[in-house]
């Protein structure tokens, strides 16, 4: 019984309550029916006040209803115009973006291009490159997101990032300094945060502010920050090249983050690694061993110049210090396997400098550690492959090589120089970084025997009296595949077919941890640009940042020519007669362009068309007879096993 | 030397005229002034007809002699130039088609009942130049009887294979189309054949097919070909991609089909294609199990065996290799115009009347060519 009773009771609570609902219900409505009715009251009034106006002007009540209609239907009109552009906008959008998605070739969607790398590069080095800038540089770039950091909201307001570029723009023109104080002072707390703290300080909060701001924004603060070069401003038009070049390669927040996280700690970058990166990204040092080489170079300059910042530790600042300009030798190319080995060397080297080490001394013992390390793993490695190999070579032997590699220039002006064996040599090259010249110009004017050839004729090479196949190697990675120059498994494989045996002289800094099954999921893409050329000389010499900016310029001012034509038509018959003459002379003139100029020239245009420039391929483990390495000669499949007992020295 | 033969043969003033045009048509075969297969099988088949209305003789084995001279003639001027040779063996065939019906008719002799249903192999061990004679001196009185008019023969069939030519493509297209599916991956390392291009495009548009097409540049000879290719394609809305000639063995393993275009199909299954690097690329397939198929029209069918392929293949100019040389220190550059590739790296072969495999190409080729005219150059006893 008390349990149904206490059912009841507990049955009964929520019938009061529901009667309770309705009851607090209907009070709120009435609050709220009294609150309509006073609003409606007091439009009424309003609405009696205005009409008493009008007609007190002498307006009549049908025409105020006419009126009142007209305006309701101008209202309207603007909102369908209204959602009408937001559709356009809408759709123009969404073309943009199905526009750069098909752009990204199909294949290799998922490696970092060119333009990308390039346009971070520019972004830099045009913020490094004025001193007097880079400060400013920082205001623009650091008052905004400090700002919405500090006032919690999320987006950027585009004003204000106009409003401090176009503040930056002007001030080369008005009195420079003044303004310039006056930004920098406005902005003291984005500098306070900003110019000593490095980006390991730099509160993570920031970072995602900056990760969430806009593609485009960015690019118009970087463009008003290179702009700051002063003497560009001489150049009509320029103005809007830096931008668009940049706005249009920055289209994934990823990259744009990125750029912002370079340009945050660009005062940290040293000017020898400037150059570097700038050497690397126009393959004025091509070739794994090369490219390692004068990394370490320039990271001895680097160390050299180092200060430990007060209230740290070289030993544990130094290797923040470096991986800023590691960051930046990243944007140029994807590092080698052999810069990241030796990279990976060099901080433990750091880690293991005892803190209680005079900071002198303890420059001055990883400087000669670098030359060592160099020396050890390079230089005497390559003299030991090179003995190694030497044994190979027998007199009068031919030998097929690609591209260029350092390690077997030196081994075949050795035998053919040194030994005096009376070898044939038959360099195998590929467009469009043409590698293999060189190769053959030293080995000629060596007064080596050399033959010359580009991968398309494989087929007759590999028909002549061919005893070896040598090569040279990117990586070698931990399955046995060989990670070479685009092209050399294409040789491995014919000569495999026809029982040449192929020989892979390669150091074992070159070895790498890493597994790949083919060549399409990890890969180095180039310029597609360099393929659009058709010389027979190299195309990649003479292209650059400066190369795609001009161009950009050179479009743009002719668009802006175009314009200005078009304005000046209508003004007169006359003109527009001689116009006619004028125009019939360039249509002479772009037929003479026409020679100069590529079949492919606006590849990009072509939505469906797409140009893929990639720098390796993968040879199979299968077609290497054998990898000659410092520690010897063994099966490509042995690579695993030199990696793990070698760990210690390699 | 050859011309002073031809003008012993006509030694009238109206043929004068005609020698002008096959000494120009010589010449700019000589100076490879006429491009691509297609245009000199046309433009001899045109000379062809023109000398075959001026030409006169007692004989048909007369006009058939004149034919093979000519036909020398022109192989010599341009001897990788095979679709030249292969038409006028084609019009051979037909003028000996058309005496040996004239014969059967006449003579019923149980040679010449057998001859018409054994083909080339049993020629070969038969030593087919005795029948023929024998044939030859008694249709001498039995042709002229009958007056067929072999002038009008040889015309026609001229036409004919005028007309069979400019249609190879239709007849191409609609096996071809089969081979390939929705969104597969192509990859063309010849870029120059009007063939492929053409099938690609009508694949696209009548059989609304999406594939993506990718396109080697073979540097350095047909770079610009390629190119116009790529671009032809990605205005027919094709998913185009260029890639260098290095790049093939990274991405053969994406590609669901290699197809090429020919330059001359031999009667062992091999062909010679106009651009360098495709036996590469074919190998590359062949080691990564993908199928290659070849388009040729049956023009291009040569009754030529490759014994010597070097004999084929053309090499060019080292100035496109090396533009710069220092002139004290030269070394040797191969520069290779064709390539060879061979039956076992071709998968399939589509022509206008049909696919057949590289193995069985021997048959086609026996079935318009004449054993006895398989070498212009010889002369016969």
């Amino acid at each position: 019984m008390s349990e149904s009773e206490t059912k009841s009771e507990q049955a009964a609570p929520p019938s009061k309550a529901k009667q309770n609902v309705p009851v607090a219900a209907a009070g709120s409505k009435e609050k709220k029916l009294s609150n309509k009715e006073l609003k409606e009251l007091k439009k009424q009034e309003k609405a009696a006040k205005r009409a008493a106006m009008k007609q007190a002007n002498g307006m009549s009540i049908e025409q105020q209803q006419q009126q009142a209609q007209m305006k309701k239907e101008k209202k309207q009109l603007q909102r369908e115009q209204q959602q009408k552009r937001e559709q356009k906008q809408k759709n123009a959008n969404k073309k943009k973006q199905n526009e750069r998605s098909v752009k990204k070739s199909t294949l290799f969607g998922h490696l970092e291009t060119t333009e990308e790398r390039r346009a971070t590069i520019l972004a830099l080095t045009s913020a490094v490159s004025s001193p007097k800038t880079s400060r400013i540089t920082a205001a623009g770039l650091m008052v905004p997101v400090v700002a919405s950091a500090l006032s919690g909201s999320n987006v950027l307001t585009a004003s204000s990032l106009m409003s401090t570029g176009s503040n930056a723009a002007s001030i080369p023109t008005a009195s420079a300094p003044a303004s310039a104080t006056t930004t920098i002072s406005a902005s003291s707390i984005a500098l306070s945060i900003a110019p000593g703290s490095t980006a390991t300080n730099t509160p993570t909060a920031i970072q995602q502010e900056i990760a969430s701001s806009n593609a485009s924004d960015v690019a118009k603060t970087l463009a008003s920050i290179s702009l700051e070069a002063g003497e560009f401003n001489v150049i009509p038009g320029i103005s809007s090249v830096i931008p668009a070049a940049l706005e249009q390669s920055f289209d994934s927040s990823n990259l744009v983050s990125s750029v912002k996280e370079l340009l945050l700690n660009k005062d940290l970058i040293h000017p020898s690694i400037l150059l570097l990166t700038s050497h690397l990204a126009h393959y004025k040092i091509v070739g794994s061993i090369p490219r390692c080489i004068a990394m370490l170079e320039v990271f001895q300059i680097v160390i050299k110049d180092y200060q430990t910042p007060k209230g740290t530790t070289l030993s544990r600042n130094l290797t923040s210090y470096l991986s800023h300009q590691i960051d930046l030798l990243k944007k140029a190319r994807p590092l080698s396997v052999a810069m990241g080995n030796a990279i990976r060397w060099l901080k433990q080297e750091i880690s293991l400098i005892d803190p209680s080490t005079p900071d002198r001394a303890a420059k001055e013992d990883l400087c000669e550690k670098i030359g060592q390390f160099a020396k050890e793993k390079i230089e005497l490695a390559d003299q030991l492959i090179i003995d190694n190999a030497s044994t190979q070579i027998e007199n009068s032997t031919t030998i097929v090589t690609y591209g260029s590699s350092k390690v077997l220039t030196e081994l075949l002006l050795h035998n053919a120089i040194g030994l005096e064996k009376n070898i044939k040599i038959i360099v195998v090259d590929s467009r469009p970084l043409f590698e293999g010249r060189k190769m053959a110009e030293t080995l000629r004017n060596a007064g080596v025997n050399v033959m010359y050839a580009l991968i398309t004729s494989l087929d007759t090479i590999f028909n002549m009296d061919i005893d070896y196949v040598f090569l040279g190697a990117h990586s070698i990675l931990s399955n046995g595949f060989l990670y070479s120059r685009a092209g050399t498994a294409m040789l491995a494989m014919t000569a495999k077919r026809r029982n040449i045996p192929v020989l892979v002289c390669c150091e074992s800094l070159k070895f790498s941890q890493r597994v790949q099954l083919d060549s399409v999921t990890f890969n180095e893409l180039a310029d597609p640009n360099d393929l659009v050329n058709i010389d027979y000389e190299n195309p990649v010499e003479r292209r650059g940042n400066k190369g795609a900016l001009l161009n950009q310029f050179i479009k743009e001012r002719e668009s802006e020519k175009k314009k200005l034509e078009m304005e000046n038509k209508p003004k007169g018959n006359k003109v527009s007669g001689k116009k006619g003459s004028e125009e019939e002379n360039k249509d002479v003139n772009s037929e003479e362009d026409s020679n100069g100029k590529n079949i492919l020239d606006g590849w990009q245009e072509l939505p469906s068309l797409n140009i893929v420039n990639i720098l390796y391929d993968l040879t199979p483990p299968e077609y290497i007879k054998k990898v000659i390495t410092e520690f010897g000669a063994l099966p490509p499949s042995s690579v695993p096993v030199i990696l793990r007992e070698y760990k210690g020295s390699a | 030397m050859s011309t002073q033969a031809f003008s012993s043969v006509h030694p009238n003033a109206a043929t004068s005229d005609l020698n002008i045009t096959i000494d120009t048509f010589v010449a700019k075969l000589k100076r490879r002034q006429v491009q691509g297969s297609y245009a000199i099988a046309l433009e001899t088949l045109q000379l062809l007809m023109r000398f075959i209305s001026a030409a006169r003789w007692n004989h048909v084995n007369e006009l058939i002699e004149q034919i093979r001279d000519l036909g020398n003639r022109l192989e010599k001027a341009h001897p990788t130039a095979f679709s030249c040779g292969n038409v006028i063996r084609r019009i051979l065939a037909v003028l000996r088609d058309e005496v040996e019906e004239d014969t059967m008719s006449t003579t019923i002799t149980s040679t010449s009942v057998a001859e018409p249903l054994i083909s080339s192999m049993f020629n070969l061990l038969q030593k087919p130049e005795q029948p023929h004679q024998k044939r030859k001196n008694s249709s001498g009185s039995s042709s002229m009887k009958t007056k067929t008019d072999y002038r009008q023969v040889a015309i026609q069939g001229i036409k004919d294979l005028i007309d069979e030519i400019k249609n190879i493509d239709e007849g191409i297209q609609q096996i071809a189309i089969d081979l390939i599916h929705d969104h597969e991956i192509l990859l063309t390392p010849t870029p120059d054949s009007k063939t492929v291009l053409k099938f690609l495009i009508t694949a696209r548009e009548r059989s609304n097919r999406t594939f993506t097409v990718l396109v080697t540049e073979g540097f350095p000879n047909n770079t610009k070909n390629a190119h116009e290719f790529a671009k032809k394609l990605a205005q027919h809305n094709i998913e185009t991609l260029v890639i260098p000639d290095s790049a093939v063995f990274a991405l053969m393993s994406r590609v669901g089909k290699v197809i090429i275009g020919t330059k001359a199909v031999f009667v062992n299954g091999g062909t010679i294609s106009s651009n360098s690097g495709v036996s590469s690329v074919c190998e590359c397939a062949r080691e990564f199990r993908t199928p290659v198929f070849a388009v040729a029209g049956l023009y291009k069918l040569s009754p030529l065996y490759p014994f010597d392929v070097e004999k084929f293949v053309e090499f060019g100019g080292s100035q496109r290799i090396l533009p710069r040389m220092d002139p004290r220190k030269r070394l040797d550059a191969v520069n290779q115009i064709t390539d060879y590739v061979p039956p076992e790296n071709i998968d399939i072969y589509i022509t206008n009347v049909g696919g057949f495999n590289p193995s069985f190409i021997y048959r086609i080729a026996w079935d318009n060519y004449k054993q006895i005219d398989v070498h212009l150059d010889k002369q016969k006893v």
